[in-house]
């Protein structure tokens, strides 16, 4: 049974990140979790029958080894970690499951020994920004034999209505910019 | 383009040198700062964006040094026009010869205040820009040539950002649990996804039918 368990998965990461997955056939669950349960189960509620809820406290070791367990991959889209992350991986780590997030954490040589001794992926800055801009600038730098400079260009007007325009976005859902947070989540 | 009149200043540091100058940002501090004319000399970067001037990065950082040797340098093209680049190289100029840099930078922010458009790229310039573009110039087999990777603008459209991201990580968890990535251990996105070509058609699967068949990175390489 490959189950995905999506900390933050009520979020605005999250769900939508939920939904692809339990359309794709290589997943048999996912579970959505989060502190409040009952956002959870509504969540869940939107991914048909092989979508899950489960409350889950990110700072609680025992809540988070309790959800992970039998968990194949887990998914955390939780923001400003203040140390969560690093939490929630060794937990992850622990439990024998793969883990992948949307946060840039620090570097962490044990935690890295820790999932090869585990034999366990432990992915980071996934997503469309810094992993897809990462992985263009990969792309770039194999089609020479000999590359010398890589200059990453970025158009600051262009991203700074790009920006401004997203974060009106947010405000506008509900819970405004906040309900992408681990609070909410 | 008034947003941009007002932020404008907050780009102006000038340095001494005005064969190296360049405007930075408090962001961009510890970068070092990099001579950008000698780095694109030789580069026609016309195929983005049709012109290398206005190409030309106004603020550029260098990465440290890592291990393959490759300089990375961090670009960021503003707003602002050609009136703009010239008034700074005045200014840069001024400072080498014995001028005093708060007074050009104050001299510069008056003169955009009392006009901004004459500054400022016209609209319809900036939206022809790609959002976010990678060059790389090096060499294949002995001969000198430039790649370039430029992300569709179809991307940054806010109300589709959300799924943007959300499908990237979709389907990198699906290359976890289906065996695609094979690294064990800490690894970033670039480090465990290693088929671009699929990937982006998988990617671009999940992005809904609106996406089909876009080239997801428009690679190119040029003779430089």
């Amino acid at each position: 049974m490959r189950t995905v368990l999506c900390l933050g998965g009520t979020g605005q990461f999250g769900l939508p990140i939920a939904r692809h997955l339990v359309g794709d056939p290589v997943v048999d669950r996912v579970i959505v979790a989060g502190r409040d349960l009952e956002k959870a189960q509504t969540a869940a509620a939107t991914l048909g029958p092989n979508g899950l809820a489960r409350q889950v406290d990110a700072d609680d070791d025992a809540s988070l080894a309790a959800a992970m367990d039998g968990v194949s991959v887990v998914l955390s889209t939780l923001w400003s970690a203040e140390g969560r992350a690093a939490r929630v991986a060794r937990a992850a780590v622990a439990a024998g499951a793969h883990y992948v997030e949307l946060n840039h954490d620090a570097p962490d040589a044990d935690l890295d020994a820790a999932a090869r001794g585990a034999g366990v992926a432990l992915l980071r800055r996934v997503g469309a920004s810094p992993g897809v801009t990462d992985l263009c600038a990969r792309y770039a730098l194999e089609a020479l034999d000999e590359p010398q400079v890589l200059l990453t260009m970025r158009h600051w007007t262009r991203l700074l209505d790009f920006w401004t325009d997203l974060l009106d976005t947010y405000v506008e859902l509900p819970g405004g910019v906040d309900a992408g947070r681990w609070a909410a989540a | 383009m008034l947003r941009d009149a007002c932020v404008a200043p907050f780009f102006l540091t000038l340095v001494g040198d005005p064969n190296r100058w360049l405007a930075t940002v408090p962001d961009l501090r510890d970068g070092v700062i990099v001579d950008v004319d000698a780095l694109v000399e030789g580069l026609d970067v016309s195929p983005l964006v049709g012109s290398p001037r206005r190409e030309r990065p106004l603020v550029a950082t260098e990465r440290p040094a890592q291990a393959d040797g490759i300089r990375r340098v961090d670009a960021t093209a503003t707003g602002m026009g050609a009136a703009f680049d010239d008034a700074v190289r005045a200014g840069a100029r001024r400072v080498a010869a014995g001028g005093e840099v708060g007074a050009e930078v104050a001299a510069l922010e008056a003169a955009v205040a009392r006009d901004p458009l004459a500054y400022l790229r016209p609209a319809a310039e900036v939206s022809a820009l790609p959002a976010a573009a990678f060059v790389v110039l090096g060499r294949n087999g002995g001969v000198p040539v430039r790649a370039s990777v430029q992300l569709p603008d179809a991307l940054f459209v806010p109300d589709r950002y959300l799924d943007t991201t959300a499908a990237a990580v979709a389907v990198t968890v699906r290359y976890v649990l289906d065996g695609t990535v094979e690294v064990r251990g800490a690894a970033t996105m670039d480090a465990a996804v290693r088929d671009m070509e699929r990937f982006g058609r998988d990617y671009l699967a999940l992005m809904g039918p609106e996406l089909a068949g876009l080239d997801l990175y428009s690679r190119r390489v040029d003779a430089a």
